[in-house]
């Protein structure tokens, strides 16, 4: 029944059986919600996550930490971000915050009881950085 | 971090394959390997390679199991956290205090003390600049640019002027 242990949260359950939704795909949906939001570089996924990156697998989930209360009907998101420069993160957080808990909401229908934004970067745009070096060179 | 994590980790695995190579050499009884082998220097070199690949694997092996905590500066709203990491702001710093004229070199560190968050900058001036007149600009720069990027406001900016780029150093 269950795919990998604690890999599922219970969505709803009527008459026709109950239905089922891996913490995978949460994770999946916020990760896209939060790459979405302007002023989001990158999500972060540590060294790990970088490497598998390299070899072509683009992981959608990277960056997010779900966790389903026991009785399946709330979770709780941790997102791990780099933020790009010139957004004011406070701002980019609270976006992220609105859009990741409308789209889980939205999609799932579980509730959601808190969004965690790690910011642990920043990002700034390479063409941005050669702008730079010309005017320490004039 | 990760940078230097990944470059050794490439290393890492020439040293693997290195190893595999030279073993299945040796095992398939190439002659100039079996002879290489048994001299000292070999035995040493055996040595030496066994303890850098040992002393890898325990790396990579308990890199993710300690948990790393990341220092961040906590922001609590209805939804959750809002967690800023030090490296961020750090960053922040750094590149705000590069734009000021006549720096040439610096680093930037960011401490979290009670009352407020506090940055030190440690920087290299170019020849032929006012250090004072750079240091409040410097502090004003940066200052400005964390409260504009995380509205994180800022206890305090301590400017270390560590030397005189030389004057040869034409920018």
């Amino acid at each position: 029944m269950s795919i990998n242990g604690a890999l599922r949260s219970e969505a709803g359950s009527g008459d026709q059986g109950t239905t089922q939704i891996a913490n995978e795909v949460i994770a999946v949906i916020s990760g896209l919600a939060a790459t979405e939001v302007r002023g989001v570089a990158d999500m972060s996924g540590g060294v790990v996550g970088g490497i598998a990156e390299r070899l072509g697998k683009k992981n959608l989930s990277k960056g997010v930490k779900v966790d389903v209360s026991p009785d399946d009907q709330q979770c709780s998101v941790d997102v791990a971000i780099i933020a790009e420069y010139g957004y004011r993160i406070p701002e980019v957080a609270g976006e992220i915050q609105d859009s990741v808990k409308r789209a889980i909401e939205g999609m799932t229908g579980l509730e959601v009881t808190a969004v965690n934004v790690n910011v642990l970067g920043i990002a700034f745009r390479t063409d941005e950085r050669e702008d730079d070096v010309k005017e320490r060179v004039r | 971090m990760a940078v230097v994590d990944r470059v050794v980790l490439r290393i890492y695995s020439a040293l693997v394959l290195l190893g595999l190579l030279w073993a299945v050499l040796f095992v398939s009884g190439t002659s100039e390997v079996v002879y290489a082998a048994s001299t000292t220097a070999a035995v040493e070199a055996t040595w030496t390679y066994v303890a850098v690949v040992a002393i890898l694997s325990f790396r990579y092996l308990f890199l993710r199991l300690v948990p790393r905590s990341i220092h961040s500066f906590v922001k609590d709203t209805e939804v959750g956290e809002i967690r800023i990491s030090h490296e961020t702001v750090r960053e922040l710093a750094h590149r705000a205090a590069r734009q000021v004229k006549g720096v040439e070199r610096l680093s930037a560190r960011v401490d979290e003390a009670p009352e407020g968050l506090m940055v030190s900058l440690r920087v290299r001036v170019l020849p032929h600049v006012d250090v004072t007149a750079m240091s409040d600009q410097l502090q004003r720069a940066v200052i400005g640019s964390i409260r504009d990027a995380t509205s994180l406001a800022v206890l305090a900016v301590h400017v270390q002027v560590a030397g005189l780029a030389p004057e040869t150093s034409q920018r």
